[in-house]
């Protein structure tokens, strides 16, 4: 079966016995994927606690929703109410992420950037060209409630 | 499912892009440290079940982890030591560490399997399971595929990048001296 007689590992060079010591702990084939699979498994259920809360995190009662039109490469969002579009640019700044966006139809209206626990993160007035900035440190979902009547809402987004 | 990332994607992008929810960027960091998982896996003993047990329990960590990990340095030093922990953790659980029976009768199909292959990869794991466990830990990561960069080497061990190669020396030489020579093949081979 093998016409190769057993060394003496002892004579080995350190590169030889290494190898020996490679083939020795190389994992079986396939358990570099399984373990990849199980990563793919954990990442899973990442938004199972964001997500539950969302559930729960109900808007204020009687405000219009906003919900997400589009989306580009998850940095751009375009909510819309059906009566106002909010578009928004979403760039990211050292421990923080400034918000630039636009309300269509333009009008003065106070922003606020709420967390998914209710908590209010920022809040400016958007000028009479409807455009408002905002800087936040957020690491979870948020949403924007602007007050128009009635008050729009839009839909989770994750801004970090 | 594909876990192929292009190379020249660094980490610090992956890891912005998983903290944004990114699944590929997620699969990104995953391929780059698997192996460093596994590596640290073998040096403790730990059969293929028990490196997929732990692996889980690593991933699902870093998951959890992954917003508060703000340095990329940090990264492979997490993932070694929670890695670590939890293959101790099995280790005390399971109350065994039997290198020898690390998949000694399932070898890896692409390694040459005669009988002598089998006999010197024996030898060689008594010996390798016998050594103190950083240099356990350390010849792991040096034969790991695809090999593990010194500099993170250097990060998951907490030495100087100028020390490991004379650390490898010694640990080498400590696995030589613990080699016996072979003797009649042993009733499992």
């Amino acid at each position: 079966m093998n016409a190769r007689e057993p060394r003496d590992l002892q004579e080995l060079a350190d590169d030889e016995l290494l190898a020996v010591l490679a083939a020795a702990l190389r994992p079986e084939v396939g358990l570099h994927d399984a373990v990849r699979s199980v990563a793919d498994a954990a990442f899973s259920w990442r938004t199972v606690d964001v997500e539950l809360a969302l559930l729960l995190a109900e808007p204020p009662v009687g405000a219009a929703p906003a919900q997400l039109r589009s989306t580009q490469k998850g940095r751009h969002y375009t909510f819309d109410s059906g009566t106002t579009v909010v578009d928004l640019a979403i760039e990211d700044r050292p421990g923080s992420q400034l918000l630039r966006g636009w309300i269509d139809p333009p009008a003065q209206a106070i922003v606020r950037v709420v967390s998914s626990e209710g908590i209010e993160l920022a809040s400016c007035t958007a000028d009479e060209l409807g455009r408002f900035r905002l800087a936040i440190a957020a690491t979870g979902p948020v949403r924007l409630e602007v007050t128009r009547d009635p008050l729009l809402c839009t839909e989770w987004f994750q801004p970090g | 499912m594909s876990f192929d990332v292009p190379a020249e994607i660094d980490v610090a992008t992956l890891l912005r892009g998983a903290k944004r929810g990114d699944e590929q960027a997620w699969r990104g960091i995953v391929a780059r440290f698997t192996p460093l998982v596994v590596a640290i896996c073998r040096s403790h003993g730990l059969s293929s079940p028990d490196t997929l047990d732990v692996s889980q329990v690593v991933w699902l960590r870093l998951v959890e982890h992954l917003e508060r990990i703000r340095e990329l340095e940090a990264l492979a030093g997490w993932i070694a030591v929670t890695t670590r922990n939890e293959c101790m953790h099995t280790y005390r659980s399971a109350r065994r560490r039997d290198f020898v029976a690390i998949d000694f009768d399932r070898p890896a199909a692409d390694v040459a399997d005669t009988v002598v292959d089998r006999q010197e990869r024996r030898l060689v794991l008594e010996a390798f399971g016998s050594l103190g466990d950083r240099c356990r830990e350390l010849l792991s990561l040096l034969v790991a595929d695809p090999p593990v960069a010194y500099s993170e080497i250097a990060v998951i061990l907490d030495l100087p990048v100028g020390s490991i190669g004379p650390t490898r020396q010694r640990c080498i030489e400590n696995l030589r001296k613990k080699l016996h020579l072979p003797a009649e093949p042993k009733d499992r081979l």
